[in-house]
């Protein structure tokens, strides 16, 4: 069988396509628990900064779930945004770093999002188990 | 890797242009540093731009991500100020809001009996509040200009509401207020209005002093 010969363009377009696709997928998965998944690591961890909370996901899951940063950020500022999250400046290795931890009503709705997931799970199971196997 | 002082700065160079926002410039300039902090082969700036690639798309990417999360803390910031503004007429905030009232019942009462209109008060309160907002605003553009940083997406919003209650003023005078205004009110009424003006200015204004303590965060 022979490798398939790309040229840099070609490469470069499917490199794309690669990052699209991963970064699609991904989304999909996330979409709906996103919001919980970033509530209930900062539960657990006081505060956290954007990458933290990337490789906080990547080492949990041991590095099956990637946590795309075009989905985690604009998660983030819409949780900052509802009140849910307080955000934090401070100078680490002569840079900025914001760091995100829940507020007063974030530790509160963390309990909803976590039963509306746990909830969603299992209605989840039940369809799937209902599926009839090939 | 560890970056020299060479290397960040070629770094900083590269994603100048990402953003319009120094919030997010500084996000995204901490997260490619964390990120190559833990890649292992030697520094290459084609390492950023593949890093950009893969955790943010690209710079139109960025752009968009922003945008959006200026009209989020833009509308977050509006609500801040109706929910303040409302929770005036609470029973544990109602002692400010009456002697407001009141301070401005008996400049009413004091129209009444001596003709005065209220018009031009009215024009120059408001164009010395426009002159001293435009003045802050100036300022703190001076300062990010004078420090070649790029404008603060909370400094951008907080322009925009100062500037809120300004913008009204030339239409409420050139159809209410103003002599030979376009809608024909008797002295009293036009007077009545300004009044509400003033009262309702005064509680924005009162509302973005609190938003300016409580909830903005200023940068480093």
């Amino acid at each position: 069988m022979t490798k398939p010969c790309y040229t840099k363009l070609q490469g470069f377009f499917i490199l794309k396509l690669y990052t699209y696709l991963n970064m699609a997928i991904n989304n999909e998965l996330f979409k709906g628990t996103l919001q919980t998944i970033i509530l209930q690591l900062l539960t657990e961890n006081k505060r956290m900064y954007g990458y933290e909370i990337t490789q906080k996901v990547k080492t949990i899951t041991n590095g099956s779930l990637l946590l795309k940063e075009g989905a985690l950020y604009p998660a983030l500022h819409k949780l900052e945004a509802e009140g849910l999250l307080e955000t934090t400046t401070e100078v680490v290795d002569n840079r900025l770093r914001k760091y995100y931890a829940l507020s007063q009503s974030g530790e509160k709705e963390v309990v909803n999002k976590l039963q509306e997931a746990k909830d969603f799970i299992a209605q989840l199971q039940l369809l799937l188990n209902l599926k009839p196997s090939f | 890797m560890q970056l020299t002082l060479q290397q960040k700065k070629e770094v900083q160079d590269y994603i100048s242009e990402s953003s319009k926002y120094r919030e997010t410039y500084s996000e995204i300039y901490d997260h490619l540093l964390n990120a190559l902090e833990e890649i292992e082969e030697p520094y290459q700036l084609k390492i950023v731009g593949r890093i950009v690639l893969q955790d943010f798309g690209s710079f139109k990417e960025i752009k968009k991500m922003e945008k959006d999360s200026l009209s989020k803390t833009k509308y977050r910031y509006i609500r801040y100020l109706v929910t303040d503004m409302i929770s005036a007429f609470k029973f544990q905030n109602l002692i400010y809001t009456l002697l407001l009232l009141v301070f401005y019942a008996s400049l009413y009462v004091y129209q009444l009996g001596n003709g005065v209109n209220f018009a031009n008060l009215y024009l120059w309160s408001m164009i010395l509040g426009y002159i001293l907002s435009v003045a802050w605003l100036f300022k703190k553009g001076y300062i990010t200009l004078s420090f070649r940083r790029k404008s603060s997406m909370e400094g951008v919003i907080l322009g925009w509401l100062i500037l809120l209650p300004f913008s009204f003023f030339p239409l409420t005078f050139t159809a209410f207020i103003g002599e030979g205004s376009m809608v024909g009110l008797a002295l009293n009424t036009r007077n009545v209005i300004v009044l509400c003006l003033f009262f309702f200015t005064s509680m924005y204004l009162k509302a973005f002093i609190k938003l300016y303590r409580e909830k903005v965060r200023r940068l480093a």
